[in-house]
């Protein structure tokens, strides 16, 4: 328990009394420090008797929106809490978030009035998992205070406590046994979706589906023949949105725009398609997939609940892929077949051997699994990319690499004010269809 | 009976007790107390805007506590009573009946603590007796504290 500023001055006040009472033999100083002394220990002990009504008044139940997920999942926690404030009291209740996961948005402590009845209060946020384990919410913590004392008490008992939220490991790194699997899919991904009708023949090309090769045609004109059906043309784009990440500085106002042609694309989605899909992501986490959503109204709830800077549980910083490590080397035999400089030579070996041990031990990333499967399980032909472009942006390039591996056209959505040639530079970088600013 | 009419006369009667007690000393000290109204009705009254106004009242009241208590000690025991009720009602700590009670506990306690004052002719007794029970409530009031604590927190943190 502390004094307040008033109960100090006041605690100052009567010794300042007893001492004069003390030296100078009066017995008037010491009615009067008696009196002050009197007066605060009642405070003192009302206070406390205070104190205790309210903490056995507290009830309180949390629910999770999951109890088992897996490392970098965001998840809602709810809180009510019942409470009886006595008079001329202010609390604050404060929820003891567990260790090794931080908060993403929400209300996680709140003040109570008092009130002579007891009264219900709401903490509703959303956790991101940092690390795996079994995390335990441990309790409220109670901050109490009055005009005199104030006083802070942690409620760590079983009714204050719970539910155990189990977070399992998820690898920075896919592993190498689930690899030929999401190939296989990824290859499923890229047959046609077809319709009944023939829009056109053409030849037969290695890897075309044998059973689309026309026999009729073929043995007329003696060549191999597929026919080519008709599809579905008309797609929404599957809309990519890259959050910023919250530790980091990010334009704000270039963010609100970012947020509003997001909304609107959705709504013209929406109008256009019946549906839409958008996929959230912040740097290599994938926050949330919203997968064919035909209800505008549930469309702009998710988007106002998770447009905003977002916590990161993974980072990159110029991740290279196999891809680019194989890029890389074989640029690095470019150069050494032309460069007589022995000294170049020895640099150029020791960074091939350097570039070829790390391409034996590189493994698909997480992200780009994720990423893999959630195009897999969306039918479209191009995706529309927002983001900021602040930080790293290897996972633009996973993205934007395993869409165009996938066939899907790529169209980026970049703030204005990107300078065009910086616009060209990542088009090019990135392989994109398009880039434009969303200005 | 009209609130806002309980602190004036809560003062009146704090004024008139001082009044007395400086009339019927035939003491020149008397006129200290008569003096030292003024600064307590200055502070209670006029000084609405002053961040820490009761804290300033307190310590003019304490004042005129001791004026009063050096010419007569139940006289400031009255004046002590006039001005605890002025300070509770100025911050509104004396609304409900919970509230009165409390007030009427502290007046007891009070008058039992000067009548055993009233018995010794020395400060030293009283003021020991008085630090005695002060930190025997606070030894009982740490135990309260750590059965709550105990029992809400699994430790006596």
């Amino acid at each position: 328990m502390r004094l307040k500023r008033c109960a100090q001055g006041l605690s100052l006040l009567a010794v300042l009394l007893f001492s004069g009472a003390f030296i100078l033999d009066t017995m008037a100083a010491l009615l009067a420090a008696g009196i002050l002394t009197c007066a605060l220990l009642g405070q003192y002990l009302l206070f406390n008797r205070r104190l205790w009504s309210l903490v056995c008044s507290v009830h309180a139940e949390r629910s999770l929106s999951r109890s088992l997920v897996r490392r970098g999942t965001t998840l809602r926690v709810t809180t009510t809490i019942t409470v009886t404030v006595p008079p001329r009291m202010q609390v604050g209740i404060a929820e003891r978030i567990p260790t090794n996961v931080a908060v993403q948005d929400g209300v996680t402590s709140l003040a109570a009035d008092p009130l002579p009845t007891s009264q219900t209060l709401r903490l509703s946020y959303r956790i991101t998992t940092v690390m795996h384990g079994t995390m335990y919410f441990s309790g409220l913590t109670l901050t109490v205070n009055d005009l005199f004392f104030e006083d802070s008490i942690d409620l760590l008992s079983d009714r204050f406590c719970g539910p155990s939220l189990v977070v399992q490991p998820a690898g920075m790194f896919e592993p190498s046994s689930k690899r030929a699997t999401i190939e296989t899919r990824e290859i499923e991904k890229m047959g046609v979706l077809s319709g009944l009708g023939i829009r056109a023949l053409r030849e037969y090309y290695a890897g075309d589906d044998l059973r689309r090769i026309d026999w009729k045609i073929s043995a007329k004109h003696d060549k191999l023949f597929v026919r080519e059906y008709t599809g579905i043309m008309s797609l929404p784009s599957l809309i990519i949105v890259d959050l910023p990440w919250r530790g980091a500085p990010y334009p704000a106002d270039e963010f609100d725009r970012m947020v509003a042609m997001v909304a609107g694309m959705v709504e013209y989605s929406v109008r256009t398609y019946q549906y839409v899909s958008v996929l959230l992501v912040s740097g290599p986490n994938i926050l949330h997939l919203m997968a064919d959503e035909k209800d505008l109204e549930h469309c702009i709830s998710v988007l106002r609940e998770w447009m905003h800077p977002a916590e990161r549980t993974v980072h990159f910083y110029r991740a290279a892929d196999r891809s680019d490590l194989r890029s890389q080397i074989h640029a690095i035999e470019t150069a050494q077949e032309r460069t007589p400089d022995a000294e170049t030579l020895r640099f150029l070996g020791s960074l091939h051997a350097y570039y070829g041990t790390t391409l034996q031990n590189q493994k698909m990333y997480a992200f780009t699994a994720q990423i893999i499967r959630a195009l897999s399980s969306i039918t479209t032909d191009e995706v529309v990319l927002f983001s900021l472009f602040s930080g790293d942006i290897s996972h633009i390039r996973q993205i934007a690499k395993q869409a165009k591996t996938a066939k899907i056209r790529v169209h980026i959505r970049m703030p204005g004010s990107v300078e065009p040639h910086t616009r060209a530079f990542y088009q090019a970088r990135l392989g994109a269809d398009t880039v434009e600013a969303f200005a | 009976m009209n609130r806002a009419f309980l602190k004036p006369g809560l003062f009146l009667l704090m004024a008139l007790g001082a009044l007395g007690a400086a009339v019927s000393s035939h003491s020149p000290a008397g006129y200290l107390c008569v003096l030292l109204l003024i600064p307590t009705g200055g502070f209670l009254f006029a000084a609405h805007t002053w961040h820490g106004r009761i804290f300033y009242l307190v310590c003019s009241g304490e004042l005129l506590v001791i004026a009063c208590g050096a010419l007569m000690i139940w006289a400031g025991l009255f004046t002590a009573w006039m001005l605890a009720g002025v300070v509770l009602l100025d911050l509104g700590m004396l609304e409900g009946k919970e509230d009165v009670n409390v007030f009427i506990l502290f007046c007891c306690v009070t008058l039992f603590l000067v009548a055993g004052m009233q018995l010794s002719n020395h400060v030293l007794v009283p003021l020991l007796l008085l630090a005695a029970g002060t930190g025997l409530v606070l030894f009982f009031q740490d135990i309260r504290n750590y059965q709550l604590r105990k029992k809400y927190t699994g430790a006596g943190s």
